[in-house]
């Protein structure tokens, strides 16, 4: 077991989310990063999709008992009683992960132990917690987190106006979360002046833009539909490296070939 | 003839056909090969794939004849009237407060889909004269079983959450969304309210 002793911004319980109740208004939450969460699985001797912390910011705790645990740069640790482990931020990633051997040992809601906090499934990670591991087996894994730095890919549409994306320059807003990353534009994006549309079905990557134009990523975490248009979805293949951009970054879009 | 396009490359939006009941829509899309998910709107269907989305065109022309009444249950749900935009929307209505009270609960409701949050059902039937605005200005923070309307819709807040609708009471002794069992509401279900 590990006991928290510190969280510096927002730690959490993901694994891969719960797919299939977007028809009852349940987002699909889970790792932001998946790669990165797998890295930190793989480290531990899980599964892929095991359920581990998530982590924005700093972490720390200390072992009540010899535990394995893993981080998303593929380094395995073996932690003594009393001893202490630290994860700091990453200047190049926006978020970490720490996998226990065996997976965290959070509550399964709805077939899912990644934590949903503003619905009652589950609740962030506080200092004083004591994480447990929830005892799956373990075998060694090849770990090796691979997040490729490129311009983003996006899927234009269904809506009107996503061709500026591949004209604008971007960053990351400060303001973004688990439900949507906000995109700063060099200049703001033309809206459309036909008013509101009816509300969509939304996916996680797509690139929402409201009328002060300044697009929303959906997130994992974000709202199934939503009321403004989507003028672009980010490729399921570049979601990682999308979210995987440290808040302040800078980042640029491409049209995926199709 | 229902139409789609891509919603980025693992999924698809279907252009619900009218009148159609969301709990059909939802059981005949996830029989679909490779589905993961279906969102619904009122115009709209989102569905997921586990790899490159593809459905045939008779599978999608298919929702059309699809039946307007599921199988689903009928919901009552006990309201007291103290929302703090009851007036407001007295005034705005042209109805004394008491009957937009009697119109609301009158009135029979449908859940058309769920979304904005877990268990948030869009439900129609409002009648048209109680058709109103959203707030200018949402607030920060909507009561839990919060009782509101906003254009065609009616519904209920499961979680005290931002929002802009107008507020006519407080749902009594239900809870919308539930950590085990999901939403309560689901598409295709009727909802009726009644004073308490």
């Amino acid at each position: 077991m590990i006991i928290v002793r510190k969280v510096l911004g927002l730690a959490t319980a993901q694994d891969a989310g719960r797919v299939g109740l977007a028809s009852q208004g349940v987002p699909r939450s889970g790792f932001l990063v998946r790669t990165l969460a797998h890295a930190a699985n793989a480290a531990a001797g899980n599964d892929p999709d095991a359920a581990c912390v998530e982590i924005f910011g700093r972490f720390a705790c200390v072992a009540d008992s010899e535990i394995v645990v893993g981080d998303d740069r593929g380094v395995r640790r073996v932690l003594r009683a009393g001893e202490e482990l630290v994860v700091d931020p990453d200047p190049h990633l926006r978020v970490r992960y720490l996998a226990i051997a065996g997976g965290l040992d959070a509550p399964v809601f709805l077939g899912s132990r990644s934590t949903l906090a503003v619905c009652g499934l589950g609740r962030e990670i506080r200092r004083g917690d004591r994480l447990s591991s929830a005892r799956a087996p373990v075998r060694d894994r090849d770990a090796k987190p691979k997040i490729v730095s490129r311009p983003i890919r996006v899927v234009l549409g269904p809506d009107e106006g996503g061709e500026a994306l591949e004209t604008t320059a971007f960053r990351i807003s400060t303001t973004s979360d688990r439900t949507g990353t906000r995109l700063e534009p060099s200049t703001p994006m033309a809206t459309s002046s036909t008013g509101t549309l009816p509300s969509t079905p939304t996916v996680v990557g797509a690139i929402q833009l409201p009328r002060g134009g300044s697009p929303i990523v959906i997130g994992p975490d974000g709202p199934v539909t939503g009321g403004y248009p989507i003028i672009a979805v980010i490729a399921k293949d570049d979601l990682d490296a999308f979210h995987a951009l440290p808040l302040g970054a800078p980042v640029t879009f491409v049209r995926a070939l199709s | 003839m229902t139409t789609f396009e891509k919603l980025g490359d693992a999924a698809l939006r279907i252009a619900r056909p009218r009148g159609t009941s969301g709990a059909r829509i939802a059981q005949a899309v996830r029989a679909w090969p490779g589905v993961v998910d279906v969102a619904l709107t009122e115009a709209w269907i989102g569905v997921s794939f586990e790899g490159v989305p593809s459905v045939t065109p008779d599978r999608v022309a298919a929702l059309d004849g699809l039946a307007a009444e599921g199988e689903g249950r009928t919901v009552e749900i006990a309201v007291r009237y103290d929302g703090a935009d009851l007036a407001d929307v007295a005034t705005l209505s042209g109805l004394e407060a008491s009957e937009v009270i009697t119109r609301h609960t009158h009135a029979e409701y449908t859940v058309l889909f769920l979304g904005f949050r877990p268990g948030f059902a869009y439900l129609g039937g409002l009648p048209s004269e109680l058709e109103v605005s959203r707030l200018a200005e949402p607030r920060v923070t909507v009561p839990k079983n919060a009782v509101a309307i906003a254009g065609p819709y009616a519904g209920v807040y499961p979680f005290a959450s931002p929002g802009g609708w107008r507020i006519l009471g407080t749902a009594q002794g239900v809870v919308l969304f539930d950590a085990v069992r999901g939403a309560l509401l689901r598409p295709g279900d009727r909802v009726r309210f009644r004073p308490e």
